[in-house]
C-alpha cells in the first residue's frame, strides 16, 4: 500500500495545519496508548510517572512527533530518512514492530479529536497509509 | 466472560448517551469503507462506490451504518452476556456473510475515532481505554462462531 502523488499531497496538507498543535498531539497520542494499551508500559518502565499528565510522557510525545514531522518532509525516501531511527529501535530500543500500529491508531485518533473538520475520511485514508509506511521504514533494520 | 466494574459499566453506558445513532451511524461506515476499501468487497449490492463522493452519498452505506450502530446498543445493555447475544449474527457473519473477522477491528477502530472525533477532549484517555475494551469485546463476541 505504498503512497500515491495524492496521498503525499494530502498528508503535506494536513501537517501544515497541525504542526501548531503538534507537540500536544504526540503528548496526548502516548498518553492514551499507555492507558488504553498497557502493555506498551514495558518500554517506559524507567519512567517515574506512565500517567497520561505526566511530563516524561508530554515531552517524549513531542518529541516522537517532531520525528514524524521530520519524515513528511522525507516522505518521498522514508527507508533512507528513517535508517538511524531503525537502527535505533531495532538494536538498541528492541521495540516490537507490532507496538507502531498502536500508536498509529493513537495518533490518528488524537488528530481526530484536535482537528474533526479536517480529519475528513479522505485525509484519514492517506494519514493511516503514511504512518503504516513510517512503520514499516522503521522497522526496516530488525531483520 | 468478560468482568465488568462499575466505573466501565457507566463509563460506556455514559458514552452511548452522548452517541447520535443516526448522525454517528452514517458517518461510520462511509469511514469505513475509504479508509479500508477493500471492505467493499461485501457490499456489491451498494451501487456507486468507485468515488468518495459517491461513498460519502449513498444512501445505502449510511442506513448500513445505522442499523449496525443500533445493534451495538444490544452490547451496551447486554455486558455480561455478549458472547450469547451475538451468536446468532456472528454465525451470519461467518456462514452466510462470509465476512473476514479482522473487518470487525477496522470497524472498531474507525467507531472509536469517530467517537473521539465527536467527543474531543470529554473522552478522557482512561474513557478510551474503557471503551476499547467494551468495543474489542463485541469484536470477539462477533468473532466467537468462527469455526
Amino acid at each position: 500500500m505504498s503512497l500515491s502523488a495524492k496521498d503525499k499531497a494530502v498528508v503535506k496538507n494536513f501537517w501544515a495545519k497541525v504542526s501548531p498543535k503538534s507537540a500536544e498531539i504526540g503528548g496526548e497520542a502516548l498518553g492514551r496508548m499507555l492507558t488504553a494499551y498497557p502493555q506498551t508500559k514495558i518500554y517506559f518502565s524507567h519512567w517515574s510517572d506512565l500517567s497520561p499528565s505526566s511530563a516524561q510522557v508530554k515531552k517524549h510525545g513531542a518529541t516522537i512527533m517532531a520525528a514524524i514531522e521530520d519524515a513528511v518532509s522525507k516522505i518521498d525516501d522514508l527507508t533512507g530518512g528513517l535508517s538511524a531511527l531503525s537502527e535505533l529501535h531495532a538494536f538498541k530500543l528492541r521495540v516490537d514492530p507490532a507496538n507502531f500500529r498502536i500508536l498509529s491508531h493513537n495518533i490518528i485518533l488524537c488528530m481526530g479529536m484536535f482537528f474533526p473538520a479536517d480529519f475528513t475520511p479522505e485525509v484519514h485514508v492517506s494519514v493511516d497509509k503514511f504512518l503504516q509506511n513510517l512503520a514499516l521504514a522503521l522497522s526496516e533494520k530488525y531483520r | 466472560m468478560v468482568k465488568w466494574t462499575e466505573l466501565e459499566r457507566s463509563t460506556v453506558k455514559a458514552i452511548w448517551e452522548k452517541i447520535d445513532i443516526d448522525e454517528i451511524g452514517s458517518q461510520i461506515w462511509a469511514r469505513v469503507l475509504i479508509v479500508y476499501p477493500w471492505t467493499e468487497r461485501y457490499f456489491g449490492s451498494f451501487g456507486d462506490l468507485f468515488t468518495i463522493t459517491a461513498i460519502l452519498k449513498n444512501v445505502k452505506v449510511a442506513a448500513h451504518g445505522r442499523m449496525v450502530l443500533k445493534a451495538l446498543d444490544k452490547a451496551v445493555n447486554n455486558m455480561d452476556n455478549m458472547k450469547r447475544t451475538y451468536a446468532d449474527l456472528s454465525r451470519l457473519h461467518f456462514q452466510k456473510l462470509e465476512v473476514d473477522p479482522d473487518s470487525f477491528r477496522l470497524l472498531a477502530d474507525c467507531i472509536t475515532i469517530t467517537i473521539a472525533c465527536k467527543l474531543k477532549s470529554a473522552l478522557s484517555p482512561q474513557s478510551q481505554a474503557i471503551w476499547q475494551k467494551f468495543i474489542y469485546a463485541v469484536v470477539d463476541a462477533m468473532s466467537s462462531q468462527y469455526r
